[in-house]
């Protein structure tokens, strides 16, 4: 046999050690000759290929696998063996590749591992003193971190404790040590382990241990150890990591004569991240504080930072030597009463009423500037510590919460928001490049407006060109899918406008037509061939009336905004121009009240037809300000005629009375519910008789309750799943049905009854093209959104399985109610109580700053509120605690006025809450009180009282319910 | 992205003595204008505080907010005109931090002036640690070094490479700085309470600093004339700085690509500038490229090292004068030079001044892939201009299986493409507009 046909008898038969033996007397010659068979070899074993039934793998075994590596490091370049074989087998077998590096046939080896290596501490030591490389530092201190450890999964006890490793090389303990101090290694998990290996009978903390019994046998510096352990926390190491670092030194239990010697090292580190490691300082200086050597000045030179701590624990230990020091040294008194101040930032009214009193005791009464330094903290602190501080701050002071936060007036028309016309072709083209980007709401109403104004214009050749970004967009949007920001809306605005350019504009037998049209063929070819493959795909290049979105869109907001691109297709296929009645004429949804008289009049003068859902659509987002009306409503009684007259008198005029039309109804609707005149409603028999119109008004009729379910268990005695039943708390809210046909497009008349709100559908979860979708939907009834709200509390805020979608769609709400605020009915309440108990902070945060809104311009109804947050309580459906805490962080001390919203809120709250107080009830009456003694009430209501009698069984709440009654 | 490798000639060294212990750490530089040992010798007149500002700086150096893993980074250090900036990014180049030492702030000596790194390696950090008010403190900022003289003990730095992103984010971060305005100022008390509004974790909506009555603070609800500020985790790197501050005054770019938190403690300043968003470094930002596109005359690179005294404010119509330029020619030449790293930029002086970074122009030009592709399509003749009158410019450029439209007016620039839809300028020009600008430059 020659050496190509042993090393294919080699593989074939799987002999590795014969392989092994077979490449050492070869020369480099005669190794360089076997390139092309251990190559060809290589691509064969690796022919990924179906091995069984179900399983799919590589033809070559392990074994095989194992001689080509041997063989293939001796025979190819690195490149080669980089492509063929396993190089990473020598990154991390260093025994292996030193045995290779040592027959001297492999000249690229030893670069290689030199920069490619996963060694042991040992193994990186032999290669330093090979003279093969010189390992980093830090992989130096990684490596050693586990070197006082063997693992053997063979052997019991699996890992034993080898100290002696640290003796191997001189320089483990004179240098490497201290890398552990300075790199973040998983030193901290060592220690664990002795935990996870029970049959182990050594039960110290390995590390700890070794570090002790290193220092008692005088190799290394105890002092540095300790040193170089407080040092590590401030090296950006992990909490767990700087923790174990403390604990270190703890261990080593130094007396107070060492800690006096580590001040620096400990004032250092109360400069950590971690408050673990502060408090663990803090602690220590409460003994050192009394010792001669205690550097006062310096411990004072870094208590800012731990005063105004977000950590409670930190800052009341700061004050607490404070306490100390004073008794030490009178002389100090005047700098830590100055220094207490700082206290004063801090939330917490435990350590505003330390400091506090601490002021009180040591502060001199007659010190103007602490007076003045005083007053800067008037409006943050609480009334406990303002009492106790009454002689230092002024009267003038003590009421520094302002009346009423400025709001400014909502302007939904200013020249500022004017939306910009398109004034020629050059704009047509940049918008619709990126009309599908859904950048702003108002871009999709623009684009059909745009496309009806240019229509003739762009059929010229060189403007046909200028669309190619915008077909292109068109046609990814559709056959790729969604990004980050468009909704479903952009989908079917793409597929209007492919279907435009398809069918209108580049039909005929131009360089650019003839382009697109080849494009378009293809594309239709892999949208078909994709809806053959599956059942649950749509194709999506369709004609416009026969376009279905995917399975899982079960909405139908969209029908009012797809009946509207039928309208505008059949005006562009017929070459009409039109002026849309929706079209936005402020951002982000408003169309100017004046505006739209004008266009009516237009209409009028003009005789163009009037597509229903176009003026529906055109009323609802008409601004009601009474600023934008008053113009337009003497516009109309000067030029409009008829029923358009009428209907568009009702809408300006606040006083004006419900009129009878025959030809615009739904509009006539439409423009009720944007008054949302809930006064008139049973008045007023055709709204009546509209099925669900009370739920447009904000009517929500919803339950929060115990319900009790079976399901079952697994009995793992019997061995079987039995029957069990359980509790859990439900919101169950009875969702109006407002399918009666409407989810089938056909089905849709252009004679029904139908307002805009008929068509909010969602299906039972919120995706991300519903979320990115919300403004334009909120844009179908900008005046009265109550029945979006009561949607987004049944799918989203109602129940608290809160995922990211849940959040950024919470934010986005509010955001957009937050620019365009709407006076909430009951739906519009729910949805502001429930979110003020949501779980992402950012929701929460949302909702209070909305909140503040409303209560800055009396829009919102503070008991209302209570009830409902009462109702959800009573079950404690949410923790209290989000509420209490929000309150705390940006409710409260807003001004008077939010004091008193506030303080209404909870009284609404308290009286139908449950008799047997829920967990956080303390910290709720604690606000209660404090809200009562800003506000200087001294009356309790009789509902009140009788709950808190109640609740005075419980021990904790004894005493807070105690101040509340006798304040 | 590769790093800058160092190659030194020698090996560093250190030689300890009794009296006091003497370091040689080799020096590189692809720039060398000075071969002065030692660029400043004296006294810092707040130690404590430096010092506080100098770890601050050394956290932000070895900080990452994206996914990368943090390394310790140098920072670099500038003297002259009597005052001394240190300047670092973290390593995910999105937060920069300078401290820049005032001529009150230290008393010593301005041996020379000019741009090192330098490395801050962890038992200087610890170094720094230990100072308090009393401390006696001698800085020397050496041509390779920076040590810190404290009580008889010598802490001397050592150098690691430096990210090619730093080059980037350095010179991107000071045409932001040059566009920032300033919104709020704040004395410590208030500083406090807004930090104190940040919120805990790593939120990963964006938060805005808004003003409620007379009290400002962090929400994440978007109101009008509120800063925008994304991964606002990041601004705890100075929260324990904040307690120790006299002011603290906040800047803001007016697209909100950037803000800046400048906090002053007498003599000392710290800066403070953190990207729109956690993942995105200054280094990616285009504000530079437009710069970039213009060619800048070789004589004034020549002359510029002439002329520029570091920290002095950068004066273009002398330099113009001196190199023989018409400044009509060069129209944003504070831009271009800042682009290439020339010049950095001083908030409260409002203006530029000198600062060569030690990296090379070719090396800035290669870093930036829209360059390339401005270069490779006009290599490719993909840029036809299609109409030019009355200072409007229309142009068509082929991409990627379309032609997008170009069209520029004035100061406005438009284009059909979807950086363009995405972005709105406001992460610097795409390669089709500036492709144009350059073609009809």
């Amino acid at each position: 046999m020659n050496n190509e046909e042993k090393i294919r008898y080699y593989v074939k038969k799987e002999l590795v050690k014969k392989a092994q033996e077979f490449t050492d007397p070869l020369t480099n010659a005669e190794l360089k000759e076997l390139r092309p068979v251990i190559k060809e070899l290589c691509k064969d074993l690796l022919t990924y290929q179906q091995l069984n039934k179900n399983t799919w793998g590589t033809k070559g075994t392990s074994k095989q696998y194992d001689i080509l590596n041997h063989i293939g490091v001796y025979c190819l370049t690195k490149a080669d063996f980089k492509k063929y074989c396993n190089i990473w087998h020598f990154e991390r077998d260093y025994f292996k590749a030193k045995e290779i590096i040592e027959t001297g046939k492999v000249s690229w080896l030893l670069n290689h591992i030199a920069k490619n290596h996963w060694y042991s501490y040992l193994e990186l030591m032999d290669a330093k003193c090979s003279g093969y490389f010189e390992p980093e530092r830090e992989e130096l201190a990684t490596s050693l971190a586990n070197t006082i450890s063997d693992y053997d999964y063979n052997a019991k006890p699996r890992v034993t404790y080898t100290p002696k490793n640290l003796e191997i090389h001189p320089e483990s303990i004179t240098e490497h040590i201290w890398y552990l101090f300075e790199y973040e290694t998983n030193i901290n998990h060592q220690d664990d382990q002795r935990y996870r290996r029970q049959e182990d009978t050594f039960d110290e903390p390995v590390w700890k241990y070794t570090f002790k019994q290193l220092i008692e046998k005088g190799k290394i510096d105890r002092i540095r150890l300790l040193k170089e352990c407080l040092l590590t926390s401030n090296r950006n190491f992990n909490k767990v990591l700087s923790g174990w670092f403390y604990d270190l030194m703890l261990y080593l239990e130094p007396n107070n004569e060492e800690f006096i010697e580590l001040q620096p090292e400990l004032f250092n580190a109360l400069s950590s991240q971690h408050s673990k490691i502060v408090n663990g300082v803090l602690k220590e200086f409460k003994k050192l504080y009394a010792h001669e050597s205690f550097e006062t000045q310096d411990f004072l030179d870094n208590t800012d930072f731990l005063l105004s701590s977000e950590t409670k624990s930190i800052a009341v230990s700061t004050l607490m030597i404070f306490d100390k020091l004073v008794k030490k040294d009178k002389n100090l008194k005047d700098v830590l009463v100055e220094k207490s101040l700082m206290a004063f930032n801090s939330t917490f009214k435990d350590v505003q009423l330390r400091a506090a009193k601490f002021i009180a005791k040591y502060g001199d009464e007659s010190n103007e500037n602490l007076k003045d330094e005083l007053s800067l903290y008037a409006s943050d602190l609480f009334s406990e510590s303002k009492a106790v501080l009454a002689e230092f701050i002024s009267e003038e002071d003590q009421d520094a919460l302002e009346e009423n936060l400025y709001y400014e007036p909502v302007i939904n028309v200013a020249e500022e928001t004017r939306i910009s016309e398109l004034n020629d072709i050059d704009d047509l083209i940049y918008l619709a490049s990126q009309s599908f980007d859904n950048n702003e709401p108002y871009h999709f109403d623009l684009l059909l407006q745009g496309l009806l104004d240019f229509q003739e214009t762009l059929k010229e050749e060189e403007n046909k060109v200028k669309l190619e970004p915008a077909i292109q967009r068109a046609f990814n949007l559709l056959m790729k899918g969604s990004n980050s920001q468009t909704g479903n809306l952009d989908k079917i605005l793409a597929n209007f406008f492919i279907n435009y350019v398809q069918q209108i504009l580049l039909t005929d037998k131009s360089e650019t037509s003839i382009k697109f049209q080849k494009r378009f063929k293809k594309e239709k070819e892999e949208d078909d061939a994709y809806a053959k493959r599956s059942e649950w795909y749509n194709p999506v290049l369709v004609d416009l009336r026969k376009w279905k979105f995917r399975s899982h869109h079960k909405g139908t907001y969209h029908l009012p905004f797809l009946n509207i691109l039928i309208f505008v297709f059949d005006l562009l296929r017929e070459g009409k121009h039109q002026q849309l009645l929706s079209t936005p004429s402020h951002a982000p949804f408003w169309i100017e009240p004046l505006v739209l008289v004008e266009r009516l009049i237009e209409y009028q003068q003009k005789n163009h037809t009037i597509f229903s859902y176009d003026l529906c659509l055109a009323i609802a987002r008409c601004s009601m300000n009474e600023t934008d009306t008053k113009p337009a409503y003497d516009l109309v009684q000067k030029e409009l005629k008829g029923e358009l007259k009428e209907l568009m008198t009702y809408l300006l005029d606040k006083s004006a009375k419900f009129p009878e039309l025959k030809n615009y109804e739904q509009a006539l609707y439409q423009a009720y519910f944007n008054k949302k005149d809930r006064k008139e409603f049973e008045k007023i028999p055709a709204i009546k008789s509209i099925k669900k119109a009370g739920n447009y008004l904000g009517d929500i009729d919803y339950k929060v309750e115990i319900e009790t379910y079976d399901t079952t268990d697994w009995d793992y005695k019997l061995r079987k799943s039995v029957p069990v039943q359980r509790q859990r708390k439900n919101l169950e809210i009875k969702e109006v049905e407002l399918k009666d046909g409407l989810i089938d497009k056909l089905k849709m008349k252009r004679n029904r009854k139908q307002v805009t709100y008929d068509f909010i559908n969602f299906g039972d979860y919120f995706y991300d093209d519903e979320r990115n979708d919300l403004p334009r939907i909120i844009s179908m009834f900008p005046n009265n959104s109550e029945i979006v709200f009561s949607r987004l509390v049944s799918r989203c805020f109602g129940h608290d399985w809160w995922e990211v979608n849940e959040e950024k769609i919470g934010n986005k709400i509010f955001e957009i109610l937050m620019e365009n605020p709407q006076n909430p009915l009951e739906a519009g309440h729910l949805m502001i109580a429930c979110s003020l108990f949501a779980k992402p902070k950012s929701v929460k945060a949302y909702a209070a700053e909305y909140w503040s809104q409303l209560v800055s311009r009396d829009a919102i109804n503070s008991n209302l509120i209570g009830e409902i947050i009462a109702k959800f309580q009573y079950i404690e459906y949410y923790p209290l605690k989000r509420f209490t805490d929000l309150i705390n962080e940006q409710m409260m001390n807003l001004s008077q006025k939010h004091n008193t919203a506030l303080l209404n809120t909870i009284e609404a709250a308290i009286p139908l809450m449950n008799n047997k107080p829920i967990k956080n009830t303390k910290k709720l009456l604690e606000l209660y009180n404090e809200l009562r003694l800003k506000a200087c009430s001294n009356s309790l209501s009789e509902k009140v009282n009788l709950q808190l009698e109640n609740w005075k069984s419980s021990g904790t709440l004894k005493k807070i319910i105690k101040q509340i009654q006798t304040a | 992205m590769s790093d800058l490798t160092y190659r030194y000639a020698l090996a560093s060294a250190i030689e300890k003595n009794k009296d006091a212990d003497s370091v040689f750490l080799s020096k590189f530089s692809e720039i060398q204008k000075e071969n002065a040992p030692c660029f400043f010798w004296g006294k810092l007149n707040q130690p404590f505080i430096t010092a506080k500002c100098l770890i601050t700086l050394s956290a932000v150096v070895q900080s990452s907010f994206n996914l990368s893993t943090p390394i310790l980074r140098d920072p670099i250090v500038t003297t002259g005109n009597e005052m001394i900036r240190f300047e670092g990014f973290s390593h995910c180049a999105g937060v920069y931090a300078k401290v820049d030492i005032l001529p009150n702030g230290h008393d010593g000596e301005m041996l020379a002036t000019d741009t090192t790194n330098v490395d801050f390696n962890p038992p200087m950090i610890a170094a720094l640690g230990s100072f308090n008010k009393r401390s006696k403190v001698t800085l020397s900022v050496g041509k390779e070094s920076v040590g810190v003289h404290y009580e008889g003990k010598n802490v001397i730095e050592k150098k690691v490479p430096l990210p090619e992103k730093w080059i980037k984010g350095l010179t991107s971060v000071q045409i932001y700085f040059a566009d920032t305005e300033l919104r709020h100022e704040f004395n410590t008390i208030q500083a406090i309470q807004l930090f104190r509004s940040i919120p805990k974790g790593k939120p990963k909506t964006d938060f805005y600093l808004i003003k409620r009555g007379n009290k400002a603070l962090f929400s994440p609800v978007k109101t009008k004339n509120a800063i925008c500020i994304g991964g606002i985790q990041r601004l705890r790197l100075i929260e324990q700085l904040v307690p120790l501050c006299d002011k603290m005054i906040v800047f803001a770019h007016p697209d909100m690509q950037s803000t800046t938190w400048q906090l002053y403690f007498g003599d000392i300043r710290f800066c403070l500038s953190i990207s729109r968003e956690n993942w995105r470094g200054f280094s990616g930002e285009g504000a530079a490229l437009e710069a970039l596109i213009e060619d800048i005359p070789d004589t004034l690179i020549s002359n510029y090292d002439k002329l520029a005294y570091a920290n002095h404010t950068f004066n273009p119509t002398l330099l113009a004068v001196e190199t023989g330029l018409d400044l009509n020619k060069v129209n944003n030449l504070s831009a271009q030079l800042s682009a290439i790293g020339l010049l950095g930029y001083d908030l409260d002086d409002n203006a530029f001044f000198y600062r060569r970074l030690p990296f090379g122009l070719s090396r800035i030009m290669n870093l930036n892939p829209r360059l390339k592709g401005v270069e490779k399509l006009l290599e490719n003749n993909k840029v036809q201009i299609i109409s030019q009158e009355d200072g409007k410019v229309g142009a068509r450029v082929e991409g990627s299986g379309v032609h997008h439209t170009v069209l520029l007016e004035g100061d406005k620039a438009r284009c059909t493409c979807t950086w363009f839809s995405r972005h709105k300028g406001e992460r610097g020009f795409c390669k089709h507009i500036l492709a144009t600008k350059k073609l009809i430059s």
